[in-house]
């Protein structure tokens, strides 16, 4: 029992990875807790394993003691008895013991252990004082840099309470000037909405005439074409709908007038107010629900009257004003966009849907403009850009064969035949050498020679191919070099698969030449040949043999390890995921613990090694006083 | 036998049934208190919130009212708590702060404080200023200042002493003086060590007998009666090597004070005494030994009466306190508390077997203090905490903590899988 208990955590903290490995601790933690003895003998094995001198051996014990300490009472009870212990080797804060080799999985151990012990501290500590003593020696004594995980979440709260708090004064302060506000604001809004409704009824009777003539013309054109009954009906009462737009005449102008600055104020001022104060009879939590329930009723009712005003406008036509004079050209182009949408459509639909686009551009032009936004310069616009449209394909074409310049000097007086005036700036200079003629021109020759345009040299950019020799892995070598590839010799075309393209050109041309070979050369060749296949033979040999070293090397490993974890329940149930274990150690082994504690060689070690050999620092050492030498007997050349 | 429990101890109820036959109370009382003596463990509901930012060099309980605790820390600084009564009460834990404390009551470590045996109005302190404080207790005010000729290591009032008010000093200089309170003064030089004197102790039997010991490894004895130094204690000198010698010749009596220098040069100890304590009959000294290099540091206990090593063996002691550290004893069957690196060793003090190990501290520890009513023991050390060992908790205690701390986790088995 306890030498399989001893094996696993052997296995767990054996290991290079930064986490305890799932099945292993699932598989302590069912012995563990099996029974009291395994309690005890885990607490001195793991307390031995982080004994080790290795950082990574340290890490996984401690993540492995706790996991078993927020457990396990014994276990805790056993820990605690050294607790001393445990901090010196986890923290390393004695400087006579510090935390042992790689010094990342040191900095970890070091970081998680400050974790912990706050954690033990907190759930525990009142129950273990020595737990207590010994996470306030660390703290206050040593001045070691707790995360502070619990004070963190507590500040953060406490700073959100006391935001929320002062969001609330505020919103109550807002709501109490809202409460005091408000019939006069809502007096304001009522007469607004009355106006608006009166505008409408004042319109809403106009329409109905206007209704009386449409249904007459319905009729006739029922009779005229009978055989497309339902379409029409439908295609009425679309425009039914449609019609409801009063057409804006001379009589009824200024009502329309008034009712778009109303619905301006409506839209710019009244709703947005509305909104306002429903966000803040929504945020604010006061001290009278029932006298804010009441208000809140109230705004969401005046908030849906606008609403349906506003609906109620846009259903009659009724713009605002100064949205629809900038938007003008906007609304024409969606019309057309629309227009374009709808003749995608087929069938008698489309028919209809262009019928009643006909017939809505003849009332257009009957009823003049229906809209203020239809303004001349749309035609205008719509004239110049049919005119264009010849032009721009010239320039199209001469775009296409301009070629691009940097710009530069020369391009200011680009195409001009003109002479330039010498003297350009519109003084009368004196020149002490003789008299200045004001009206000196520079030819154009002399122009063009001043300004020929220069630019520097940059070569031409060509892409460098990949190397794309094959490697190891399956894939091709990316590397883009000039001429050679550092790692796979001169860059020549290869195939998809990396597998160079001259080569079997050379071999093809070699077969030819083949045919005329003298017979010395053909043994000689044959010699060759033949030591050649033995080379690689040999060559197969070995790697067989290192294959089989390995596959046995492995196969070892997994016996040992399934050894290790065999027979407890967890994962002969569990055997998929040991099967998995199985399988990706000896990948993780690779990188095993002694590995981590090996020095990386970096460049620098590597160019050390060339330039501080022994032979080279004599040659270096020589050259200098050589150098030096020759530099003194040249400077005293008679002395002795 | 539940763990916890030290060999040898018998449970409460035994002595019951011994009172219902006839035992007298004191002995029941007496045994009580031997066990809750042997179970000493991390107080868990007391906190003694130490003041100092410095180590806590010397503690004692005043012999008084066995209730006001004194403090000399490292920064020069002195506290006095009371240990009876706490100041705040947090659910389950008594946190017992400071009554008071003086700030730079001297300029350097206080090395030594002690009550003024009679009542607690008075109280002093030596540092490594050189210098001896005396302190009225009620308005903190220095009452009187000696100036030693060194650093002080140690201060000793006699407890039994109804004559004289002396305060014995061991300084840096290897003669002792005697400081008069009455008349501020030194009364007497004692010379006859060879190096400094770390600890100075008056007899806990006779008040005109003063034991000395040095960094020469001597422990002398004194008479203050009289001219020079008495008796020598000698290491090699045991009961076993006397009884021998009383055998052969039948004439004991004391040697002469005027000492033949054999006797005068012979040594308690190999390194540096560096704590002196009394048995509370005044009938055994302790005394502690610096591990010196070449010397292994241990603890002797001796027998004054007769003036010659017990050879009692108190196993793996390791005192390796620079400074004085201090010993003490307890109740009727003694124990000891030897401050032993970061921990406290409690030895049985006639038979030397160790009791347990009191492990709490994470530096050295420098003093203990034994509260022999409530059989509490508190220690300071040089991680700047008082800490407080006091005998089990009973089982309502227990309770209590589980059920009144409702926002900690309870202490069980949390197995989730």
């Amino acid at each position: 029992m306890a030498g399989r208990l001893s094996d696993l955590i052997l296995a767990a903290t054996n290991s290079p990875g930064k986490e305890l490995e799932e099945p292993l601790l699932k598989a302590i933690k069912a012995l563990v807790r099996a029974s009291d003895d395994n309690v005890k003998a885990a607490a001195d094995l793991l307390m031995d394993r982080l004994g080790k001198n290795h950082s990574q051996v340290r890490l996984l014990a401690l993540l492995l003691i706790d996991q078993l300490f927020t457990r396990s009472k014994l276990f805790r009870g056993q820990i605690v008895a050294v607790l001393e212990k445990f901090m010196v080797l986890c923290l390393g804060h004695r400087t006579d013991q510090p935390l042992p080799a790689p010094a990342d999985r040191a900095a970890l151990l070091k970081a998680k252990a400050l974790e912990i012990v706050e954690r033990w501290n907190e759930t525990f500590g009142p129950h273990y004082k020595e737990l207590q003593l010994g996470y306030e020696y660390l703290k206050f004594t040593l001045r070691l840099d707790f995360p502070g995980v619990r004070e963190a979440a507590n500040r953060a709260e406490e700073e959100k309470n006391a935001r929320d708090r002062r969001t609330q004064d505020l919103l109550r302060c807002r709501l109490l000037q809202l409460t005091e506000n408000f019939p006069g604001l809502r007096r304001d809004l009522e007469s607004t909405m009355s106006q608006l409704e009166e505008c409408f009824a004042i319109l809403s009777e106009e329409e109905e005439v206007v209704q009386d003539e449409d249904g007459f013309l319905e009729v006739d054109k029922d009779e005229e074409d009978s055989s497309e009954v339902f379409g029409i009906q439908s295609l009425r009462s679309m425009r039914d709908q449609e019609e409801l737009m009063v057409t804006e005449s001379r009589d009824n102008e200024a009502i329309f007038d008034m009712a778009r600055d109303l619905l301006k104020l409506v839209t710019t001022r009244h709703l947005p107010a509305a909104q306002e104060w429903l966000s803040v009879l929504m945020r604010v939590d006061p001290e009278d629900r029932q006298s804010r329930d009441a208000l809140m009723k109230e705004v969401i009712d005046l908030r849906n009257r606008l609403v349906v005003l506003k609906d109620k406008c846009q259903e009659l036509g009724i713009v605002e004003v100064a949205k629809s004079k900038t938007t003008t050209d906007d609304d024409v182009e969606w019309e057309e966009e629309e227009i374009f949408d709808r003749s995608k459509l087929d069938g008698p639909r489309h028919k209809l849907e262009q019928e009643r686009e006909r017939e809505r551009e003849r009332e257009r032009e009957q009823g003049g403009e229906i809209r203020k936004s239809s303004s001349p310069q749309a035609t205008a616009t719509g004239t110049a850009s049919s005119s264009n449209a010849t032009m721009s394909e010239l320039k199209q074409k001469l775009f296409e064969e301009a070629p691009v310049l940097p710009w530069g000097s020369f391009l200011d007086a680009w195409g001009s035949d003109a002479a330039v005036p010498a003297n350009n700036r519109g003084l009368v200079l004196d020149n002490h050498w003789g008299r200045v003629d004001p009206d000196a021109l520079i030819s154009t020759e002399k122009m063009a020679e001043m300004q020929v345009r220069a630019s520097y040299y940059q070569p031409l950019k060509s892409e460098l191919r990949p190397c794309s020799a094959p490697l190891r892995n399956g894939g091709l070598c990316q590397r883009r070099d000039l001429r050679k590839c550092p790692l796979h010799g001169t860059i020549i075309p290869r195939d998809d698969r990396g597998n160079p393209l001259e080569e079997k050109r050379a071999v093809e041309a070699k077969g030819k030449e083949k045919a005329a070979v003298s017979p010395a050369a053909l043994a000689a060749q044959a010699v060759r040949n033949v030591r050649g296949r033995d080379e690689a033979k040999r060559k197969q040999n070995k790697l067989l043999r290192q294959s089989q070293a390995r596959t046995d090397r492995q196969h070892n490993e997994a016996v040992l390890r399934t050894a290790a974890l065999a027979h407890d329940t967890q994962t002969i149930e569990a055997g998929l995921e040991r099967k998995s274990l199985d399988e990706e150690t000896p990948k993780k082994r690779k990188g095993g613990l002694s590995a981590m504690l090996r020095k990386k060689e970096t460049p620098k070690d590597r160019i050390a090694r060339r330039l501080l050999r022994g032979r080279a620092v004599d040659a270096m050492v020589a050259n200098i006083a050589r150098d030096e030498d020759a530099k003194y007997r040249e400077s005293f050349p008679n002395q002795w | 036998m539940p763990p916890g429990r030290v060999y040898g101890v018998a449970p409460m109820w035994s002595g019951l049934r011994e009172r219902e036959l006839g035992a007298p109370p004191w002995r029941y009382a007496a045994s009580v208190r031997r066990m809750r003596s042997h179970a000493l463990e991390l107080c868990k509901t007391k906190d003694v919130i130490s003041s100092g930012r410095g180590a806590v060099n010397s503690l004692q309980i005043d012999p008084v009212e066995a209730r006001y605790m004194l403090a000399g820390n490292g920064n020069g600084s002195i506290s006095v708590y009371d240990i009876s009564q706490p100041t705040t009460v947090e659910h389950y834990s008594q946190k017992h702060e400071a009554l008071f404390s003086i700030d730079k009551a001297h300029r350097y470590s206080v090395s030594s404080v002690r009550w003024y045996p009679v009542d607690t109005g008075i109280f002093i302190s030596g540092s490594f200023d050189k210098h001896i404080n005396v302190w009225d207790a009620n308005t903190l005010e220095v009452l009187m200042q000696f100036k030693m000729p060194g650093k002080v290591f140690g201060v000793s009032m006699s407890p039994v002493s109804t004559t004289h008010m002396l305060i014995a000093t061991g300084t840096e200089d290897y003669r002792i003086r005697l400081c008069d309170i009455s008349s501020g003064a030194f009364t007497h030089t004692l010379s006859a060590h060879r190096d400094a004197v770390w600890a100075v102790k008056w007899s806990a039997s006779s008040e005109w007998i003063l034991i000395s010991g040095g960094c020469d490894g001597a422990i002398r004895l004194w008479d203050i009666r009289r001219a020079g130094c008495f008796y020598v204690l000698d290491q090699h000198r045991s009961s076993a090597s006397q009884e021998a010698k009383t055998s052969k010749d039948a004439t004991p009596g004391r040697v002469h004070p005027g000492l033949t220098s054999a006797l005068d040069r012979s040594t308690a100890h190999y390194g540096t005494v560096t704590s002196l304590q009394t048995s509370r009959d005044g009938h055994y000294l302790l005394s502690a030994e610096h591990n010196v290099p070449g010397s292994d540091s241990r603890v002797k206990l001796w027998d004054i009466e007769r003036g010659c090593n017990t050879l009692v063996n108190y196993e793996a002691t390791n005192i390796n306190g620079n400074l004085t550290c201090e010993l003490e004893v307890s109740g009727d069957k003694p124990l000891v508390f030897v401050p032993c690196l970061t921990s406290i060793q409690v030895y049985d003090m006639l038979s030397g077997r160790l009791l347990s190990t009191l492990k709490g501290h994470y530096e050295l520890v420098k003093c203990c203090a034994y509260h022999s009513q409530s059989q509490e023991l508190y220690s300071g050390s040089n991680d700047r905490r008082i800490l407080v060992w006091s005998p089990e908790q009973s089982v309502s205690e227990d309770e209590a903590l589980g059920t009144i701390a409702a926002q900690v986790q309870a202490d069980e088995d949390n197995w989730s899988d």
